[in-house]
């Protein structure tokens, strides 16, 4: 019973309450405000707050935006992928390492550049008008901004699992008189299927909470081009500390909800493979 | 699979591929670039060397450099407390640090001012000590340090755990200190994940935007950082200044992917 | 391994210089921007609205010269500037304002209700403590396509209207309040000029959140085509794309006033009510009244008024006081609390 839980490394307690003194500090204490100040709201209020209809439409919005993206960045990050790993040709390393850029580029420059470039005085802005699609200040702008921000999420979860992909099985099957499809469906599919939904939903969270890059883009019109999170910075700013605590808890459990099924999702997938 | 290793397909996919990086990574970043420079090199020089400019560029490495601090240390204490030892509520800690990385920066900066704000639970010990927390640098570098928080952990753990505890274990039954054992044993390990996590964190510090946005204030020469000088200059028809900004950003976000391409490749 | 050490020293050096450089070049401009002189130095902290910015700039300098004249003391102001309300907003969760600048009373009023500064502060400086003003005027593209000269052609069905919500920003208030002012003194009824004020709404493309950020919609990305804002915004876009647009002014208008004030508390606490209050009293000395109309808001000064009548066209001003609004109190239950006249007219989007 004593041996319950093995200490023989020296160091427990000293890392145990450097460990719980930042987490709590930087993470508990100020999420716990956030809680105690929603709980202060009081119910009739929070659900008030919490369905106007200008925050319903900021929900819808920031849902909508986040599953395209998602959606997108899915099937591209896919696409990419599987360029990287499965075929060679010349500055594949440039489009790999290009692919690191917007994690690391801070989304305010990438907001602005954006703005500029699909604005109607901007390279693609002015390719697209005649086609009659508006992106900067519109519901485009802020799927695209969203697009950019979390460009690598799914690339760099697929990624290591084509690499490790055995060609073998998928020679065999072709020989066993396999389509092209067929083995893509059956037997590459499945293979990748839990990276792919791992990444949708890193992907989806992500968005959700974006601000930096989407506030440059997006227009900000209330009920058209409004995310929660600009919402949230608007009660913030109107001084309504109540109105941006209740979209605040909305959005998290929200987010949490998400990831929560989503990882149950992918560990499904995960069993089911072996 | 024979059709997708057929060379015209290859070069379809290859095509979409490359267009969509273009059109969506590369346009964008030539952009910022060519709009720094649209007003000729000397605006650029003088907009990028001006006393607001170097005071953001300041500020910026500051918190930058504060919480790069507080991830290293946190992060080892948290890799050696997870990876080393079991104890009930370890999962529990574990889904705690990964936290930061969920909660939206908008949400960070709320949190903080609802817990150092005026009207804050902390407000009045920080009132009777005279400390100003929000709209000062202290509350840019809390919230920078959230939003670094699992950076370095999370490269350092799973290496950590694969690594096991044999070796530390045996050198704690020869009577070797912790401190020892640190030095000695894991920290050589150690040294790419947590160089690379790192600079994941520099990455994420040098451009946060929202969180500070938040608690900021963006007093000119006090609390404005690089991100929010791009967005005041944005906002104040100063459009290609702004881009001349960003350029510092993008450069040190090409460096940062730079060194990370080396320390992965070592 | 002898390579690898002299390869470290080698970046370790290229590093040190590198900083050095960097500090040199930061005090080098802090010397020339005159806040590392020798002497005491005070620093005034100013919280202001978005398009103060060059004007502040501007008096900042002036005022620090005539500050170490008259005190022989140093002084630095550092502004901040952003929408009025949040601004408003800040100060009020703990921003050590020494003075705000902001562009309506009702937002220093409540920094005033937080406690921060006292009763009665906008009888405190001449003018309602509003040392330069401006008014709400179209900013239309060059030769003016859609033909508007007033208030009535807005309603024209290929107008495009951009400007700012009046929910979220508090300059916009003024735009809103003058296009009731030309609806009443026009229609002589309440009723027809909530009419008049929901279709000009209707035609509004993009009602941006700030004012500023409707001047970027409409200017930067070529949004709608008329821009209803602030005079000094207009003049401000007309000097920075010269030629491209030209300003519409409407026979009738409001007279914005942008208000300004110590904030009492933290200035006492600072030990800085000294020099904050002559920072305010000296807004309204013949040198910043010019620089204020150099930076085309309307002077107070009647003296400067003359001198610069010629860039700013007489028309009919409306103030908030007029019978037709009884003040700001009343205005903003009236107009724009949640339920009010604009949320009546705009409602759900």
């Amino acid at each position: 019973m004593q041996q319950k839980w093995q200490r023989v490394i020296p160091g427990y307690y000293f890392s145990l309450t450097l460990t719980l003194l930042g987490l709590g500090l930087i993470v508990v204490l100020p999420l716990t405000a956030l809680l105690i100040s929603g709980w202060q709201v009081g119910a009739p209020r929070f659900w008030h707050e919490a369905t106007q209809q200008r925050v319903l439409a900021s929900y819808l919005i920031s849902i909508k935006g986040a599953a395209i993206a998602a959606s997108v960045n899915t099937i591209f990050g896919l696409l990419l992928a599987w360029v990287l790993t499965q075929y060679t040709f010349p500055g594949k390393w440039l489009l790999d390492s290009l692919l690191d850029l917007p994690f690391a580029l801070p989304t305010a420059v990438a907001g602005i550049a954006l703005a500029y470039l699909f604005s109607d005085r901007g390279w693609l802005g002015r390719l697209v008008a005649p086609l009659g699609w508006q992106v900067s200040y519109t519901f485009n702008g802020i799927v695209v901004a969203m697009i950019f921000v979390t460009l690598p999420f799914v690339v760099r979860e697929v990624q290591p699992v084509l690499a490790k992909l055995d060609p073998s099985v998928q020679e065999a099957a072709h020989t066993l008189g396999g389509s092209t499809f067929t083995i893509l469906r059956l037997v590459v599919l499945p293979e990748i299927l839990p990276a792919l939904v791992a990444g949708f939903g890193l992907v989806f969270t992500r968005c959700l909470g974006e601000y930096g890059s989407i506030v440059f883009i997006a227009g900000n019109q209330p009920y058209r081009t409004e995310i929660t999170p600009l919402l949230i910075m608007f009660k913030l700013e109107e001084h309504s500390y109540q109105g941006a605590t209740v979209l605040a808890l909305v959005m998290l459990v929200f987010s949490f909800i998400f990831n929560f099924i989503i990882h149950n999702w992918q560990r499904h997938l995960l069993r089911r493979k072996g | 699979m024979q059709l997708l290793q057929a060379k015209k397909v290859k070069w379809l996919l290859l095509a979409i591929a490359w267009l969509f990086i273009f059109g969506i990574l590369i346009l964008p970043l030539a952009l910022v670039v060519m709009q720094a420079l649209a007003l000729g090199w000397r605006t650029y020089l003088t907009t990028i060397s001006s006393l607001v400019t170097l005071q953001a560029v300041n500020l910026t490495v500051a918190a930058t450099v504060i919480s790069l601090l507080f991830n290293l240390v946190f992060g080892i204490s948290a890799a050696w407390l997870l990876t080393f030892y079991d104890f009930p509520g370890k999962h529990l800690l574990n889904a705690l640090i990964d936290l930061p990385f969920s909660v939206s920066p908008v949400i960070v900066g709320l949190i903080f001012v609802l817990t150092f704000g005026q009207t804050g639970w902390l407000a009045p010990l920080f009132t009777t000590i005279k400390v100003q927390i929000i709209f000062a640098p202290p509350a840019i570098f809390l919230t920078t340090i959230f939003v670094t928080f699992p950076f370095v952990a999370r490269e350092l753990i799973p290496v950590l755990a694969a690594k096991g505890r044999e070796e530390e274990q045996t050198a704690a039954l020869l009577g070797a200190s912790a401190w020892q054992i640190l030095r000695q044993i894991t920290f050589p390990a150690l040294k790419a994940p947590l160089a690379t996590g790192l600079v994941l964190a520099t990455a994420r510090a040098l451009g946060e935007f929202g969180a500070v946005a938040v608690v900021s204030g963006s007093i000119r020469g006090k609390t404005l950082t690089l991100s929010l000088l791009v967005q005041t200059l944005y906002n104040n028809f100063k459009f290609k200044q702004a881009f001349v900004v960003a350029t510092i950003l993008l450069g040190s976000t090409l460096a940062v992917v730079i060194l990370k391409r080396r320390l992965l490749r070592e | 391994m002898h390579w690898q050490k002299y390869n470290w020293w080698w970046r370790l050096g290229l590093v040190l210089v590198l900083l050095s450089a960097y500090g040199v070049l930061y005090q080098w401009r802090l010397a020339q921007a005159g806040a590392n002189s020798t002497g005491a130095t005070v620093t005034l902290t100013n919280v202001s609205y978005d398009s103060t910015r060059e004007f502040y700039q501007a008096y900042d300098r002036v005022f620090t010269k005539y500050w170490q004249h008259k005190s022989g003391k140093k002084v630095t102001v550092a502004v901040s500037n952003g929408g009025s309300g949040k601004q408003a907003n800040t100060v009020i969760d703990g921003n050590q304002a020494d003075v705000v600048t902001l562009a309506l009373a009702p937002d220093i009023t409540s920094i005033q209700k937080a406690g921060l500064l006292n009763k009665g502060w906008q009888q405190r400086y001449p003018a309602n403590s509003a040392p330069y003003t401006s008014t709400v005027v179209f900013l239309v593209r060059k030769g003016n396509p859609q033909q508007i000269s007033g208030w009535a052609d807005l309603l024209k069905a290929t107008v495009k209207i951009v400007t700012a919500s009046p929910k979220t920003s508090g300059g916009a208030r003024w735009n809103y309040l003058a296009a009731w002012a030309y609806a009443i003194k026009r229609y002589h009824s309440p009723k027809k000029a909530r009419q008049f004020v929901k279709a000009m709404y209707q035609n509004v493309t993009v009602l941006d959140s700030g004012a500023r950020d409707a001047t970027t919609t409409f200017v930067e990305n070529g949004q709608g085509n008329v821009l209803v804002t602030w005079e000094n915004e207009a003049k401000l876009v007309c000097q920075q794309h010269p030629g491209k647009y030209q300003i519409i002014t409407p026979s009738i208008s409001i007279k914005a006033e942008p208000s300004v004030a110590v904030v009492d508390s933290v200035a006492a606490q600072r030990g800085t009510t000294k020099v904050a209050r002559a920072y305010i009293k000296y807004l309204y000395s013949l040198k910043a009244q010019r620089l204020a109309a150099q930076n085309f808001y309307r002077p107070t000064d009647q003296s400067v008024v003359h001198a610069y009548r010629k860039d700013f066209p007489k028309l009919q001003l409306v103030t908030i006081d007029d019978p037709m609004f009884g003040g700001w109190a009343k205005t903003e239950k009236k107009h724009f609390a949640t339920g009010g006249i604009f949320d009546q007219i705009y409602g759900g989007g």
